[in-house]
């Protein structure tokens, strides 16, 4: 074994985040560990890198029993760890990242500039990156700087690579470009811990996978002997089948509560038709940037149509501003949880709460709503010591949740949700998505825009594609499929 | 398991390390004991009531201006002007019109102008988008020269006698000035932390785009956050005119500055979006101690300006450390 871990615990004061976790890396192979977030695979990452010691148990490395109190004994061991937020420099050049402490001196004890830089083009390249070495780290994209994160790892020697998450900003392509330069540090012996939650990556680039839940060790399968199925079912305690709630049955859906007629966006062709129903889960598919992103907005802060109108409740909308719109009965959730949703700095009851304030004077009491917001968290099965405690915190799956708990508190007609569950763990996924049906079947009218489209198929009554701002046909939920939805988002039409 | 997740997230370091970016979450605290410590040693006398009262007196204008700064930075602005309020207020309040006439005039005059200068700020930070560094630095120059014109370059003369008595007197053995200070904090403080303005202030500063799309109104936000920082400064100004008893150039010059200090050592960074009333008056406390011990101990101005320089910056270093 290159690497062992035996009987890892970890204890945060009364919290035990890992119990009894074993695991052991061969040289050449791709292990994944796989679980739910909050299972304890970051804390087992962190410790295998050395950010902070076990509470008990042993780690080996080459058959050799170590011991760290930093990741900087862990490197020196051989240790590499590419963390989902990256611990380069970015004022510096990727020549000074690569060298930061051990950069190369003339005779008279400054720094050799152009040994530097020669050495750094030739790592760069031995990973496949042609990139300048002078330029600056931070102008790069996140793909290279994580390219950059691995060639240090390559320039020092290291045996093992931990890679937390690392696709999870990836585009495709640069995900396939990542692909093949782990499987070269494969081909060269290298031992490579995977983090991921994307399934199909894992079948893609692992040879074997540990599966973690609750802290503790929940199975070890070879990759080639096993199933989607199986490791989900592994991780949650619960089948594929079931991470999607029953979809409605009856065919009596609601009354409209929002219907789109003949619609121009401004910097969209248009048109868009489409009804939506209480009680309906309508999601909008698409290629990405076709226009989904707009229309949402353009519902929500009720822009000023080039064309067309809009009917929210059978009357034209009349607001204008996001305050309004929340204020007429819709809310919203959008795309990038951490910019546009969340307030990272603060706890999450405010982040909660804040759902309360439109409409509301800014001299009078702020709405605390403090049962509500207690009987949400409960509701939502959000996990946190404290509601008073900072949403950073929180796991990507209970951030979200914290965002449909301030719509809840509030009281909505109209939900959009755009990505419901980008960077969502499975588990949470399927609390989600059983939340969103739970509501429809309240009378809400939900709108779902993703990426996505098993989860638009699984989740959704009906799928509308959309394409250059225009809306080409739609599918009921259940006559769905991927190759449907994709020949009508690339050429339009009932493909 | 996922409370051990949670710890985890953020403190990349041990347990004592989290204890200690807890303890320097008010950075005000930390650097108040160890000013007590240090002057327990070298100067005992600071620490006696009589001493304490003086420099609680001596700190309400930087308190003041403190509270209204710490408004705009919540919201993730700032506020350069009090300086140039303070200016005017002075030389305006030091004229014979305003020092023999009624008291109404000297006490609404201050309020009134500081919130027209913080309307102006605000409008231009919140409509035009303009930087808020630059539009409060500039209206400083401006107003600094308007105290020039309306002094004559020659200022002096007397102020209003209850003026006086707002900075100097005292109630029993406690100052006035410091009666008002509290009374003005608990104010601010029940602002921030309850009423709609205040919530909506931290969701502004935390993240504009989220707080536009939560159907905060950002614009009325910084509006009233500035409003009030040139209607502190304006008290600040009586208050500072009151101690000096005349008109006089370039006064609250060092405040702006000071300011900062003191709303950064209270927990609110330039990021905004965090930090409250107590700590930026344990901040302003603090600076004004810090003045006193080096004065004790002969340490010059220069020196003084030099360490508060450093304590602004290691401030906000230590702020961007603790985020993490």
């Amino acid at each position: 074994m290159l690497l062992e871990v035996r009987d890892i615990t970890k204890s945060f004061g009364p919290v035990q985040a890992l119990r009894g976790v074993s695991l052991g890396l061969k040289p050449g192979s791709v292990h994944a560990v796989l679980g739910e977030n909050g299972a304890g695979k970051s804390t087992l990452m962190k410790i295998i890198s050395g950010v902070f010691p076990p509470t008990s148990g042993k780690i080996s490395i080459g058959g050799e029993s170590v011991e760290w109190h930093n990741s900087e004994q862990a490197r020196a061991a051989g240790v590499s760890t590419i963390f989902q937020e990256f611990i380069l420099l970015p004022n510096l050049s990727v020549a000074e990242n690569l060298f930061l402490g051990r950069e190369p001196r003339s005779a008279l004890g400054l720094i050799d500039r152009k040994r530097m830089y020669q050495e750094s083009r030739r790592i760069l390249e031995g990973v496949g990156l042609d990139l300048d070495p002078a330029v600056l780290t931070g102008s790069l994209r996140v793909a290279e700087q994580q390219m950059v994160e691995i060639a240090k790892g390559v320039m020092r020697d290291a045996r093992v690579f931990v890679f937390d998450e690392p696709t999870a900003a990836l585009g495709d392509r640069e995900a396939q470009k990542l692909f093949e330069l782990i499987r070269k540090l494969q081909s060269e012996g290298k031992g490579i811990l995977y983090i991921s939650h994307r399934l199909p990556e894992l079948f893609e680039l692992c040879d074997e996978v540990t599966v973690l839940k609750d802290g503790q060790f929940a199975g070890h399968f070879m990759m080639k002997d096993t199933n989607a199925e199986e490791l989900v079912t592994t991780m949650v305690g619960r089948s594929l089948d079931q991470l999607y709630p029953p979809r409605r049955t009856d065919e009596a859906a609601g009354s409209p509560a929002l219907e789109l007629r003949d619609v121009v966006v401004e910097g969209l062709k248009g048109p868009v038709n489409f009804t939506l129903r209480r009680n309906e889960i309508v999601g909008l598919a698409g290629l990405e940037g076709q226009g989904q992103i707009e229309i949402t907005r353009a519902i929500f802060e009720g822009h000023t149509l080039v064309s067309g109108e809009i009917l929210f409740d059978g009357k034209a909308l009349a607001h204008s501003g996001p305050s309004e719109g929340i204020g007429a009965g819709i809310g919203l959730i959008p795309e990038d949880r951490k910019v546009e949703g969340l307030f990272l700095s603060l706890s999450v009851e405010r982040n909660i709460s804040a759902g309360l304030l439109p409409g509301k004077s800014l001299a009078s009491v702020a709405p605390t709503a403090r049962a509500d917001i207690a009987e949400q968290v409960k509701r939502l099965r959000i996990r946190l010591r404290d509601v008073k405690q900072s949403i950073r915190e929180l796991s990507g799956g209970n951030q979200q949740k914290v965002l449909l708990a301030r719509w809840l508190v509030r009281g909505v007609n109209l939900l959009i949700c755009e990505e419901p569950t980008r960077g969502v763990d499975i588990g949470a996924k399927s609390e989600i998505y059983a939340l969103l049906r739970e509501l429809a079947d309240s009378g809400v009218a939900v709108l779902v825009t993703s990426r996505e489209l098993p989860e638009l198929i699984g989740l959704c009554d009906r799928i509308i594609v959309v394409r250059e701002g225009a809306t080409v046909t739609e599918f009921r939920g259940e006559d769905a499929t991927e190759e449907k939805i994709m020949a009508a988002a690339i050429h339009g039409g009932h493909g | 398991m996922t409370v051990g997740e949670a710890a985890q997230g953020r403190s990349s370091g041990s347990f004592v390390s989290t204890l200690v970016r807890g303890a320097f979450a008010i950075p005000a605290w930390p650097a108040l004991f160890l000013l007590f410590a240090t002057a327990a040693v070298v100067q005992p006398r600071l620490l006696t009531i009589p001493f304490l009262l003086i420099v609680l007196r001596q700190a309400v204008p930087l308190a003041l201006v403190a509270l209204g700064q710490c408004l705009p930075m919540i919201g993730r602005s700032i506020d350069l002007s009090p300086a140039g309020v303070i200016a005017v207020v002075n030389v305006t309040l030091a004229l014979p019109m305003f020092s023999g006439g009624p008291l109404w005039m000297s006490l609404a005059f201050p309020l009134v102008f500081g919130a027209l200068v913080g309307l102006f700020n605000a409008g231009l930070i919140a409509f035009v988008r303009a930087s808020a560094v630059v539009v409060t630095l500039g209206m400083s120059v401006i107003l600094v020269g308007v105290s020039y014109l309306v002094s004559g370059g020659a200022p002096g003369g007397s102020v209003h006698p209850f003026v006086r008595e707002i900075a100097t007197g005292r109630m029993a053995t406690i100052p006035v000035a410091g009666i008002l200070l509290v009374v003005i904090a608990a104010a601010t403080w029940f602002v921030l932390r309850r009423t709609t303005f205040g919530h909506a202030l931290y969701a502004t500063g935390s993240s504009y785009p989220a707080a536009w799309l939560a159907g905060v109104s950002v614009r009325k936000e910084l509006v009233v956050a500035h409003v009030m920082s040139g209607i502190f400064a304006g008290l600040a100004g009586i208050v500072l005119t009151g101690y000096i008893g005349t008109g006089t150039l370039n006064l609250g010059a060092d405040l702006v500055m000071a300011s900062i200090a003191a709303v950064v050592l209270g927990g609110t960074t330039f990021g905004g979006g965090a930090g409250g009333v107590v700590g930026v008056l344990a901040g302003a406390f603090a600076l004004t101690f810090l003045a006193n011990l080096m004065t004790g101990i002969g340490v010059g101005k220069p020196a003084q300006l030099i360490v508060q320089g450093i304590i602004i910056a290691g401030a906000a270093a230590l702020a961007r450390w603790r985020e993490g």
